[in-house]
């Protein structure tokens, strides 16, 4: 990769906090966070459970708000922009896999795939749903609803739609977490290649240490501060 | 309108997600199709008939022949007339006969509007005419020609003439396309009238001047009329005749409207609430399914606006086809009513107007908006943060504040509907209090259950437990269904039990026929005839007809007489020396006959008609008889038996009083039972006999009576039954989604269950038990409501002995406890069949 590329930013946060108010006080979720992720790059966030990572991942993914700090996505100041023009940088830049697969049980493997890109208005749709299907081995499995599919077929399919939408970056939540060891390591093995495959930036909340060694960076979490920073 | 917003809806519509919702709003649009197309067609019909419904500008009228006075008069203000006579009186062709309402016309009439006339086939192209038919030929109505088996052409015997059968009349100006439970219609000429010899004395015609001319015209002769009145009827100064101008005729109609108007209302209102409730209820679950998917669709950029755009897309297009085949559904129901009713009416309807399909296209929308939209109003309004953290409250619309809008919806179509605010807070209060009051009962009936549980094995502890832990949805099933059964059962009751009922209480010596009209002449004649057939006649009345005009030397206002309403019009009159065997002296005393007549004459009177008319015994009342009045006075009091059957009157002379008027007879006569051959029961040997012979008399056979009075009442409780199936279609619908509102928690706990290791034998037995009891509570209520709704029909309504009717408590809960459980099994099979694990993995 060129030099060029390399000094590319494509996610910066600046000094992130998340305060939540309850019925009686308030919690600081994410403190005092910031980062900086290169185009292409990844970045593992790993912690224990409940220390901020998920929702240090809406932040930066712009489906929440900071309390304080800055967020840039792209050339994107999404702190400074309001909810709609957080929606059309997402359009533009992001996809998501989840730790729930997120698949809509309405709808077959292809049907699933299809939906972003048919949202967005993309008339390919369809080819390129059977073609990222295909990637991820499911090529005899597009008219399957996910009740009929294995929890490691399902989350195949979600990452087969997060990487035909070509997103800038893909955030992705735990995606092994609801998976055995052996399926999640197939899993696994499956998102790093598509991901070196498409040069996408990818954005890993997990607690497996061997998962998150695979990335470029990894920050470590606790209580919603990072704790340490390696890569 | 874009793809995606279509491919979406197609994979809803796909999964079933949508099929209670639509299915919700084609039953509510249907329903409301059905009942405002007919609504519509017969006001229309009603309509017509009333705007020229007296085939003139002005009628005058009245049970005695009108004087020749009035018409001079008439004719020299200018005004075209037209004379009328309208009577029943048997026809015959051959052996067969049947009593047809015959009404012969002058060749003017009509003077306003126009007959429809057909030939033989209905096809044939309608003529329209404004004469009436000419001497020697009658027109009759269609029936006619399959009751006596006659064609076109043939020679009807009326009275003694013979008179051709030359066309069939569709439509007659005043008669018009309405509710007919009367004989055919046999339309003769005027001039044949004296040739039929069938105005005699005693004969209960009604005579008709009619009368069409200028404004100016029309109020000089009313003018005149009210002056003119009494030295018309010189002699008593008693009214015979009045005017009847179009607008009082609306009056006599408009209450059976009202009473039809107020049901279809109901049974709209009624289906309407339902799928509503249904609607709201799955609009419920479907706006939990979509969560997922707008959370989705908002992280991966969708606006909120686009997503909202997209539902209101979809949420139209359901609402659109819905509507669009509620409509036509609705078309079909109502095209069914009619031919179940067809015998009801005249002629065919006129066409629906655009209005019923407005109605219907309004309330699928109002639906949309006030049940469905509601509960997905806040879908677009998801955070997008949702994908990462599901435990995010949803902002939902209140239950309070969607309650709210529902019921606004529906007064905003109830009174739409009725056109009344009063009308449709008074309907839907009635309405909301009907439901309250199940819902207590239910209630009640709910806790009784629960403690029987109690001491109970496994699954039926089990199954009522449940019914009692999600009590709202059981109690929001259990007053929809149990209101439309029970409504379906007092029309089931009214059909069946009242009838049968009336039937039941005829005494077992009930006459057969009835025999009247007879001449004085043709009495003895005739008895000798009855006599020699094995008849049996009961005692002769002689009867004239005459109205009350004074009393106490004082007129007796119409105001006054009105209150009694047997006694308004012209009343049968008789004498007699005894008492008739169904009546009892309640005060004062029958006469003696063999003491010494007094100077003034004696009367008894019927004791309901003097309280109502307020007299009492030793007041004197003027009767005025063919012009002739006297006074008589009030020397007794008597009840009358009137489920009897044989021949009663309100007055009833002391003999002498009535001699100088000629009379005709009337009698009950008793036969030996007819062999039933073939489809028509055969006439007793002397009623032939006796209509050959004296065809001005009139024989009425009882079964035949029977036979029309249960034909008409059968057919308008199969219409009134299939409307309230529709509604019940739409209960069926709440059940089906108030198991939806817990299935997924329904689904989660028989899962438990059974990897607890509980047979499918008790998750089955428990949801049996689950149904069965709603189904037997539902069936309760509902048995509850129709025997009192019932109990005070039969009291007010029909004036009968309120009976039990354990039928109806059987036929109640069995097809309540049926239903539930078939439909609940059904919707719930799912439950039943999924392996346990699928369905944690499902919920998961
Ligand atoms: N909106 C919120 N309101 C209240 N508590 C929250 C909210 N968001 C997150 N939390 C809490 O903050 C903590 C961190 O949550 P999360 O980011 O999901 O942790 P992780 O993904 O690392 O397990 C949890 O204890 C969670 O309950
Ligand atoms: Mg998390």
């Amino acid at each position: 990769m060129d030099q060029a590329r390399l000094t590319e930013l494509i996610i910066r946060a600046d000094a992130v906090t998340k305060r939540v108010s309850t019925p009686d006080h308030t919690l600081t979720i994410v403190r005092d966070v910031s980062l900086q992720v290169q185009a292409g790059q990844s970045l593992a966030i790993i912690g224990p459970s409940g220390a901020g990572k998920s929702t240090l991942l809406g932040l930066l993914a712009g489906l929440d708000t900071p309390s304080e700090g800055d967020i840039w996505l792209g050339k994107h100041q999404i702190t400074a922009m309001n909810e709609e023009g957080r929606a059309a940088v997402r359009a533009e830049l992001v996809g998501f896999v989840f730790q729930t697969f997120q698949l809509l049980t309405s709808l077959t493997a292809l049907e699933n795939v299809c939906l972003p890109m048919e949202l967005a208005g993309d008339n390919q749709a369809r080819q390129r749903a059977t073609e990222y299907l295909s990637k991820v081995g499911l090529a005899e499995r597009l008219g399957h609803y996910p009740k009929q599919l294995s929890g490691g077929e399902q989350q195949r399919v979600a990452i087969a739609r997060a990487f035909a939408c070509r997103p800038k970056v893909l955030f992705a939540d735990e995606p092994t977490g609801n998976l055995d060891q052996g399926t999640g390591q197939k899993v696994s093995d499956l998102l790093f290649e598509l991901n070196h495959a498409s040069d996408t930036t990818l954005v890993l909340v997990t607690h497996e240490q061997r998962l998150a060694e695979r990335c470029d960076d990894i920050i470590v979490i606790n209580d919603g501060q990072v704790e340490s920073r390696n890569g | 309108m874009s793809m995606v917003d279509a491919k979406l809806l197609w994979r809803d519509w796909r999964g079933g997600q949508l099929n209670l919702i639509i299915t919700a709003l084609v039953l509510a649009v249907m329903v409301v199709t059905a009942v405002s197309l007919l609504a519509d067609r017969v006001e229309r019909g009603l309509n017509d008939q009333i705007s020229s419904f007296l085939a003139a500008d002005l009628s005058l009228q009245g049970g005695v022949a009108i004087p020749n006075q009035y018409e001079s008069q008439a004719n020299e203000l200018g005004l075209e007339t037209a004379r009328v006579a309208r009577f029943r009186s048997m026809v015959f062709f051959g052996d067969a006969s049947h009593l047809a309402s015959v009404k012969a016309v002058q060749n003017t009439y009509p003077l306003r509007g126009q007959m429809e006339l057909s030939g033989e086939t209905q096809i044939e192209r309608l003529e329209r005419v404004e004469h009436g038919p000419p001497a020697g030929e009658v027109w009759v109505e269609p029936r006619l020609l399959n009751l006596l088996n006659i064609k076109l052409g043939d020679e009807l015997e009326v009275g003694y003439s013979k008179l051709r059968v030359s066309r069939l009349i569709s439509k007659e100006p005043d008669r018009g396309s309405g509710f007919s439970v009367a004989g055919a219609r046999v339309m003769m000429s005027y001039e044949d009238l004296p040739g039929s010899q069938l105005v005699r004395p005693g004969s209960q015609i009604f005579y008709q001047l009619l009368l069409a001319g200028s404004e100016p015209q029309i109020s000089s002769f009313t003018q005149w009329f009210e002056q003119a009145d009494i030295a018309a009827n010189g002699e008593d100064g008693v009214r015979h005749h009045r005017l009847q101008t179009p607008d009082n005729a609306e009056e006599r109609l408009s209450e059976a409207l009202q009473r039809g108007r107020a049901f279809l209302l109901l049974s709209g209102t009624i289906g309407v609430l339902l799928a509503g409730l249904a609607m709201a209820l799955a609009s419920h679950r479907y706006a939990t399914r979509l969560t997922d998917q707008v959370a989705l669709m908002k992280a991966w950029g969708q606006s909120s606006a686009a997503i909202r755009r997209s539902h209101l897309m979809r949420l139209l297009m359901i609402t659109v086809s819905a509507t669009v085949v509620g409509m036509l559904l609705g078309w079909a129901a109502h095209y069914l009513l009619l031919q179940v009713a067809r015998e009801l009416f005249d002629a065919i309807l006129p066409a629906a107007g655009w209005r019923p399909w407005l109605v219907a296209a309004i309330t699928g929308m109002v639906c949309v908006m006030g049940f469905a939209l509601p509960a997905l109003w806040h879908l677009p309004a998801i955070a997008p943060l949702r994908v990462l953290r599901r435990d995010l409250p949803d902002d939902l619309v209140s239950q309070g504040k969607r309650l709210i809008i529902g019921i606004a919806a529906l007064l905003a179509l109830t009174l739409w509907y009725s056109g009344s605010v009063v009308l449709a807070l008074m309907f839907l209060s009635a309405l909301f209090a009907l439901f309250a009051i199940c819902a207590i009962i239910a209630l009640q009936i709910l806790k009784l259950v629960q403690q029987f549980g109690n001491w109970h094995g496994s699954y039926v502890r089990l199954g009522l437990a449940n019914l009692w832990r999600r009590r709202a949805q059981t109690l929001v099933q259990l007053v929809g269904f149990s209101i439309t059964l029970m409504l379906l059962l007092v029309v089931v009751g009214l059909r069946t039990q009242l009838i049968g009922e009336w039937q039941a209480q005829l005494p077992d010596d009930a006459p057969s026929h009835f025999l009247f009209n007879v001449a004085s002449d043709e009495l003895e004649p005739v008895k000798t005839l009855l006599a020699e057939q094995e008849a049996q006649a009961q005692h002769w009345y002689p009867m004239v007809r005459g109205r009350l005009v004074g009393l106490n030397g004082e007129p007796l206002t119409r105001a006054r007489l009105s209150r009694a309403g047997g006694l308004s019009r012209e009343v049968s009159l008789t004498q007699a020396a005894l008492l008739p065997e169904a009546n009892e002296i309640v005060a004062g005393q029958w006469w003696d006959n063999d003491s010494q007549a007094s100077e003034e004459f004696q009367f008894s009177m019927e004791i309901d008609v003097a309280n109502e008319l307020g007299v009492g015994l030793g007041d004197v009342i003027e009767f005025s008889i063919g012009g002739l009045t006297f006074a008589a006075r009030l020397t007794s009091l008597r009840s009358v038996d009137w489920q009897n059957m044989t021949p009663n009157f309100f007055i009833i002379f002391r003999p002498g009083a009535l001699d100088k008027f000629a009379p005709n007879w009337i009698t009950s006569v008793r036969a030996k039972p007819q062999q039933q051959s073939g489809p028509f029961v055969q006439s007793a040997p002397f009623v032939n006999q006796i209509i050959q012979q004296y065809p001005t008399a009139v024989v009425i056979e009882l079964g035949a009576i029977i036979k029309q009075i249960r034909d008409v009442i059968d057919r308008v409780t199969q219409g009134l039954e299939m409307i309230l199936l529709l509604v019940l279609a739409c209960g069926a619908l709440v059940l089906f989604a108030a198991i939806g509102v817990s299935f997924d928690e329904r689904l989660r706990e028989n899962a438990v269950l059974r990897t607890l290791g509980s047979s499918r034998k008790i998750v089955v037995g428990a949801l049996a038990t689950e149904f069965v009891a709603l189904g037997a509570i539902a069936g309760l209520i509902a048995s509850i409501g129709a025997e009192i709704i019932l109990y005070f029909l039969q009291l007010k309504v029909f004036e009968m002995t309120p009976l039990w009717h354990p039928e109806l408590w059987i036929l109640g809960i069995v097809s309540g406890v049926v239903l539930i459980t078939t439909l609940g099994l059904l919707r719930s099979r799912e439950i039943i069949t999924v392996p346990p694990l699928q369905s944690l993995r499902q919920i998961a």
